[in-house]
């Protein structure tokens, strides 16, 4: 190859990646100062708007400063605003909010969920969750319903979730049935946070007259348990006994977090063994969170079952059943196999968690390695000891 | 002899252009993280970590810990993973067959008390479990002690089979976990628990930051040679693996990444094979091949907030098994899964991220070294104008350094977590001291490691198939292999 | 003058409550963490806390035990403020000998009332 070609390029490329090293440090060099004066402008501007809007939280009449005041000022008053309507409700809320409404902020964010660009349409709604008017929400409602990024869709999920209100709930539910749904945690968030307003709406889909499909329904009794919802227990067991597997497994866990009793005799008919074993093994769990010792003779059946958490839960529920478990548990610990070991297993756990010894592992059969037997189980349980 | 020259001058321009493709591949990649990252500071961000930490939704995590002989670290490591900021988690350690007095200063520290535990078999294991413990006070620990086959990989999926909640994190003895980690990882989880199945977040190295209490209090650039250079290609590797590949929703984990998986995926795929050397880039590899092949929906997550520090090693030995056994492990890799390559059944994955990986990550080493010795040996025997040499210097070299210094930059801009000038000022040294000397000191390790996949392909070949599964220790790794000196 | 130590991380609740408690006639002193709130009791005791349950470093409900568990800071009332999340910390606050507790976001005149209303049940007590 011609050497003066290489030359050419060699200096070519050298210029330009200098060029744009250099450029770049240079930006780099810039932007870091740059963002130091930014933040204290802001920080001044803050430290005098503040102690008025305080004055506003606190219950005074708006002062006409903070009214009127526009550019670097008025924004900083807003973001002040916003900031305080995170923490306060009720009175000092709907003051700040009055004061949004004089300075046109909350027109201004309308408008801006209209934007054409997504995050300034996100940025809006989630600033419309604060402010808690009928107009907000109605905005909230439609940008759940009806905004194509889901982006967007799932700040408004958040922002509904704050604004406190029933339409809210029976909004968020439904958006579980699009095709492109927001993630369901995000749902189950906002849900969490509405709190007691979301309950009748909750209810409605886990077994009203028009209730939801099977998303909802898992959804409703998910937070239904969470929100220790004890009114709706009924409806919960209503979805125990048939239905989707998912459905009622919700249902059931929902069921042992409220811990009624009244739910043990349906929970423990989950335990079947011609139930799935993955519905059976939350049953399980939930008889030993409810603690109805008349189910502990259908938990120790479960202690030989060749699925590891059926058998598994089922013996820490035993061991959380009172004396009645215990008993099933100490029989099961003297015979040989896996529900021996799992019951061994618990009662050691329980031991320690009273603050008292375990009995440690028995001195079982020792193989030469984790051969699975054919109940799928590793007899690996070690000798007693700690010899090698 | 025309010939041998026309061959080596060839070469010479092939590997020429083979870097600028490359360096122009990864700028092009560092860019789209940046604009990604520059955009995701503009997002509202989700709920605080305090409201996490009160979360009912945020899902039980089990941590899982293989050691074997780090009786110095392991009571420091232990107490500082039992303190992490979580609601509900488990802590299980697993001791592979230490020798020294690991074990016994657990048993001292957290009055460890044996107790009969039944393990789950559904990762295969090879060592023998011999003791399960518990602490006396009831805290969420467990301590399994089983006999060592070399292979941490063994002792991961001991720990899960161990292990009581839904999600799995495999974190090494050496590596220093933030307060709010787990919170931090947990939030894929907990917004979309129907897809995500796996999320991972940035490491940092920790050599050289301020630590107190088994915890990173101020990170710094560590000073020296090798070790601003490995912070530097942290801070480079992640903002590559995390860029368009998670946009495209095929993100592979990168050696030594920090992840938290979904119990029943890593079940699924068998969890780390033994076969292999065992490693995240392996396993998310076999998640990709089976819930492709499976046809189920899933997402990977990145969550690129640095909340997780590892000590590198400041060696020059122990730095050149790392990298042999990274290039291993991804030769492994790619070979386990080559049905995938060029595959569009794969989607993104087999089209794009793994043959990426083939040509530029694992073949560069190899390119790189035949590349200098070409050049040694042409400008010796004068077929090569020194022109084309400074060419290579500037499309190779400046161009990495170059691409180093725009990564620096990003993490500049947008996580800031090196505070002062002469942090910055140390990464742009190291962006440039990698390319002088490191690279291609590396290249050679890296060659190594590939000859070493080789071979044990080749040695498998020659074993009897009924021979898998007994104990003995198998091929390479020594038993003191995880041992990593106190920084 | 009644005095308060308000405890909390959150420079904008503190700002907000100093203000409405100052404006209701109270003398109001500020910690930003559980360091500061010993040191502060410790100096001279307050007619009362509010306590925020969230913060780094010792949480208040440590704090909260501390106090019970020393003789001359054991009758201080206490108003724990939680974040509405936090609602099984309040048990707990409760087993600990807390007087009352106020949820985030609150209103500031109902804060005022709480506290009043404690106080005036520890006098008459």
């Amino acid at each position: 190859m011609p050497s003066f070609i290489t030359a050419r390029f060699l200096i070519a490329a050298i210029i330009v990646g200098s060029a744009l090293a250099y450029t770049l440090l240079l930006v780099t060099v810039v932007g870091r100062v740059l963002r130091g004066i930014l933040a204290d402008r802001r920080a001044r501007a803050e430290r005098q708007i503040r102690p008025m809007v305080l004055a506003v939280a606190g219950g005074d009449p708006a002062p006409p400063q903070l009214i009127s005041l526009r550019g670097a000022r008025g924004r900083a008053t807003e973001r002040v605003i916003f900031g305080y309507l995170a923490q306060v409700r009720g009175e000092a809320a709907d003051l700040l909010a009055d004061v949004l409404q004089r300075r046109g902020a909350v027109e201004a964010i309308l408008r801006r969920t209209h934007s054409s660009w997504s995050h300034r349409r996100a940025a809006a709604a989630g600033r419309l969750g604060l402010i808690a008017s009928p107009q907000a929400e109605h905005r909230l409602v439609e940008l759940v319903t009806g905004d194509h990024s889901l982006e967007v869709r799932i700040v408004a999920t958040r922002a509904l979730g704050k604004t406190g209100s029933a339409v809210a709930g029976v909004t968020l539910l439904r958006s579980l049935s699009r095709a492109d749904p927001v993630p369901e945690g995000i749902v189950a968030s906002a849900l969490l946070e509405l709190g007691p307003e979301a309950v009748p709406a909750l209810r409605e889909a886990l077994s009203g007259q028009r209730a939801g499909g099977r998303r909802q329904r898992t959804m409703a009794a998910n937070v239904l348990g969470l929100l220790d919802e004890m009114p709706a227990w009924q409806g919960l067991v209503a979805n125990v006994t048939s239905g989707d597997l998912e459905v009622r497994a919700s249902a059931v866990r929902a069921l042992g977090r409220l811990g009624l009793p009244q739910a043990a005799a349906p929970i423990a008919a989950c335990l079947r063994s011609g139930e799935d074993p993955a519905l059976r093994a939350v049953a399980a769990r939930a008889l030993g969170r409810i603690g109805d010792p008349h189910t502990a003779p259908a938990l120790a059946a479960c202690l030989d079952d060749p699925h590891y958490w059926v058998a598994h839960n089922a013996a820490g529920a035993l061991a959380a059943l009172g004396s009645a478990g215990t008993a099933e548990l100490a029989h099961a610990a003297r015979g040989q196999g896996p529900g021996a070991a799992h019951a061994r297993e618990a009662l050691d756990r329980r031991a320690l968690s009273r603050g008292e010894l375990p009995a440690g592992p028995a001195a079982a059969v020792l193989t030469s390695g984790p051969a699975p037997d054919a109940a799928g189980l590793a007899v690996g349980s070690a000798r007693g000891g700690r010899g090698w | 002899m025309s010939a041998v020259a026309a061959a080596i001058r060839g070469f010479a321009w092939f590997s020429i252009i083979y870097f600028v493709v490359l360096n122009s591949a990864y700028l092009a990649i560092i860019t789209l993280a940046a604009g990604n990252a520059v955009v995701s500071r503009r997002r509202v961000s989700f709920a605080g970590l305090a409201e996490i930490f009160h979360s009912p939704l945020a899902p039980p995590i089990s941590v899982v810990v293989p050691v074997c002989n780090m009786e110095d670290l392991i009571v420091g490591s232990t107490r500082g993973l039992l303190s992490l900021r979580y609601p509900e988690f488990e802590v299980v350690v697993v001791d592979d067959g230490s020798t020294d007095s690991t074990f016994a200063r657990l048993e001292r520290e957290f009055g460890l008390v044996e107790i009969d535990k039944v393990l789950r078999d559904q990762l295969q294991t090879v060592g023998r479990v011999l003791s399960v413990h518990a602490p006396r006070d009831g805290s969420n620990l467990l301590v399994v002690r089983k006999v060592s086959m070399g292979r941490p990989a063994d002792a991961v999926n001991t720990g899960v089979n161990a292990a009581q909640y839904p999600l799995i994190c495999r974190i090494d003895a050496d590596t220093y976990l933030d307060s709010d980690c787990l919170l931090t990882v947990a939030k894929p989880f907990i917004e979309d628990p129907d897809q995500v199945i796996a999320a991972g977040a940035t490491i940092r190295v920790a050599n050289g930051c301020e630590i107190r209490a088994g915890r990173v209090i101020r990170p710094r650039v560590p000073g020296g040679w090798l070790l601003p250079i490995q912070a530097a290609e942290y801070v480079r590797a992640f903002l590559l693996g995390r860029a368009g590949w998670s946009q495209i929703r095929s993100m592979l984990f990168i050696s030594g990444a920090y992840a938290v998986y979904r119990r029943d995926i890593y079940e699924l795929v068998g969890g780390f094979h033994l076969d292999t050397e065992g490693d995240d880039l392996e396993l998310t590899t076999s998640i990709h091949h089976r819930l492709r092949d499976d046809r189920r929906p899933y997402r990977i997550a990145f969550v690129p907030e640095p909340c997780c520090w590892t000590v590198v090693p400041h060696r020059y030995r122990r730095l050149a098994q790392q990298r042999a056994r990274w290039s291993q492990i991804l030769a492994e890799a790619i070979w386990v899964h080559r049905t995938m390559l060029f595959n569009p059944k794969y989607g993104a994955v087999g089209l794009v991220v793994l043959p990426f990986y083939l040509i530029f990550e694992l073949v560069s080493a190899v390119v790189e070294i035949l590349a200098m010795a070409a050049f040694v040996v042409g400008l010796a025997a004068g077929i090569i104008d020194p022109a084309v040499v400074l060419l290579f210097v500037a499309a190779g070299l400046g161009y990495g350094a170059f691409l180093t210094i725009v990564s620096v930059i990003t993490e500049e801009l947008t996580y800031h977590r090196y505070r002062t000038w002469r942090d910055f000022a140390l990464l742009v040294y190291a962006a440039i001291a990698e390319n002088v000397g490191f690279r291609q000191v590396c290249a050679w390790w890296r060659v190594r490691g590939i000859i070493d996949a080789m071979l044990r392909r080749k040695a498998k070949w020659l074993e009897e198939p009924g021979q898998r599964g007994q104990e003995g220790p198998r091929l390479s790794m020594a038993a003191g292999e995880r041992q990593v000196p106190v920084p | 003058m009644t005095s308060v130590l308000v405890v909390d991380d959150d420079p904008d609740v503190c700002d907000l409550v100093t203000y409405k408690l100052e404006q209701s006639g109270f003398e109001v002193r500020r910690a930003s963490d559980g360091d500061g709130a010993l040191r502060e009791v410790a100096r001279r005791a307050p007619d009362l806390v509010l306590l925020d349950i969230m913060m780094p470093g010792i949480s208040g409900l440590e704090v909260l035990e501390r106090w019970r568990s020393d003789q001359a800071t054991a009758g201080i009332p206490v108003v724990l403020l939680t974040a509405k999340a936090q609602e099984n910390d309040v048990e707990r606050g409760f087993e600990l000998g807390a007087d009352d507790y106020v949820v985030k976001p609150f209103s500031p005149r109902e804060l005022v009332r709480r506290v009043t209303a404690v106080l005036s049940r520890r006098q008459s007590a």
